[in-house]
């Protein structure tokens, strides 16, 4: 198999739940994700080396999402965005991991994940980015920080203020939790 | 600062696990009699836990295909892209229109001269490039492709089948293509009516000659859309 086609099939899944959640918007996380690895095939000569194949590939998505994220925000101010979870034939562009809890819990759970997708995308962008390879992709300060070129300092206080600011929008559904 | 202030400001280094132990001793004392920080730092905790049990969203196995067929066709046949049957039956529409219209008011397009040099100077398409008529399964060359769709007036598809890594072949296969479309172009076969699909890899075994060849449809409309 092509070793190219190995990598992709590698980090795609990866690189779709990161741009997934930092978007909040399925179509254009897979189409991030697409140019992503066009990119990547393209400068692999300047890969360097110097960092873990990952996250490479994950400072190319957090680009792309941000030129994305200005872009529609350039371009969709006060309109709407439709947000297509289809793919051509129907069948949906992503599927969730589930350990399969019952069925009530199931809604409440689902509706808590939604309202809590729902405010991520809505955190600022350098909160988010830092948040999400934290909290749902579990690397570690130093590779966030190679990333997103910034300090340690700098991430830990970045993921403190999007936690802090998802307490907030969520308090109201968690209040009820506790 | 507040003590509050204070503990609340290094929730997440608490949740971490890097306060040191003297400080989260404090931090526990300052709880047990303050309830605003004990229901915050509840609160933080319910974050924190819901962030960890959102679900992973991977491609589901439809998309994930997609993307990967997309990605080698722009890889490999970057020109390829923007060929699309719409755009082509476009053209056909406006041509047939501009015939029309040339019958109506009596005469003749002008014999496009200097397009037919240009044509006769292109070299002949490199006799390497290897076409497999899908339906019987011979070999034919440019010519016969090109003679195949003036005849019938169909579109076609062309699938490269490869027996090497794709990495390895990659210059071939747009040495190839370039050539294809060079050979058509010079019998007066316009590139929308042959659309590049992805490459496919196929056992060593399944192909006798060279490593690249590619395996010549007719195409349906519906691998148009």
């Amino acid at each position: 198999m092509d070793a190219f086609d190995d990598i992709v099939r590698r980090y795609q899944d990866r690189l779709f739940n990161f741009c997934l959640r930092y978007t909040g918007n399925p179509a254009d996380a897979e189409e991030i994700v697409q140019e992503t690895f066009l990119k990547a095939y393209r400068a692999l000569k300047r890969f360097r080396g110097d960092s873990k194949f990952s996250t490479w590939l994950f400072q190319i998505s957090k680009n792309l999402c941000i030129n994305r994220f200005h872009r529609k925000r350039r371009r969709m101010e006060n309109r709407h965005v439709s947000i297509q979870e289809t793919n051509d034939d129907q069948s949906p562009v992503y599927q969730l991991e589930s350990d399969d809890p019952s069925p009530q819990d199931n809604v409440l759970q689902n509706e808590l994940n939604e309202q809590l997708a729902q405010a991520i995308s809505e955190l600022d962008s350098h909160y988010r980015a830092a948040l999400v390879l934290r909290d749902v992709e579990g690397l570690d300060y130093s590779e966030i920080s190679s990333i997103l070129k910034v300090p340690v300092g700098t991430v830990k206080s970045r993921i403190h203020r999007g936690r802090t600011e998802l307490q907030k929008i969520l308090a109201p559904v968690l209040d009820g939790q506790l | 600062m507040t003590a509050c202030a204070r503990f609340r400001r290094r929730f997440s280094d608490i949740f971490e696990g890097e306060l040191e132990p003297k400080g989260l001793k404090e931090f526990h004392r300052h709880l047990d009699g303050c309830p605003t920080c004990r229901h915050d730092w509840e609160q933080f905790k319910g974050t924190m836990s819901a962030l960890h049990d959102l679900p992973r969203a991977s491609l589901s196995e439809f998309a994930g295909a997609k993307m990967r067929r997309e990605l080698t066709r722009q890889l490999y046949f970057p020109q390829a892209e923007s060929r699309r049957f719409p755009r082509s039956a476009g053209m056909a529409a406006a041509a047939m229109l501009l015939i029309s219209f040339g019958f109506v008011i009596g005469q003749q397009a002008p014999p496009a001269t200097d397009t037919l040099r240009i044509l006769q100077a292109l070299p002949d398409p490199d006799p390497e490039v290897r076409l497999r008529d899908s339906r019987t399964g011979g070999w034919m060359n440019v010519e016969d492709l090109a003679s195949d769709i003036l005849r019938k007036r169909r579109a076609y598809t062309l699938v490269p089948r490869v027996r090497a890594p794709l990495t390895s072949v990659a210059a071939d296969l747009r040495r190839d293509h370039q050539e294809i479309v060079r050979g058509l172009t010079a019998r007066g076969v316009g590139v929308d009516s042959v659309q590049f699909l992805a490459p496919v890899t196929v056992n060593e075994s399944l192909l006798d000659g060279p490593e690249v060849e590619f395996w010549v449809q007719e195409a349906s409309l519906d691998s148009y859309r």
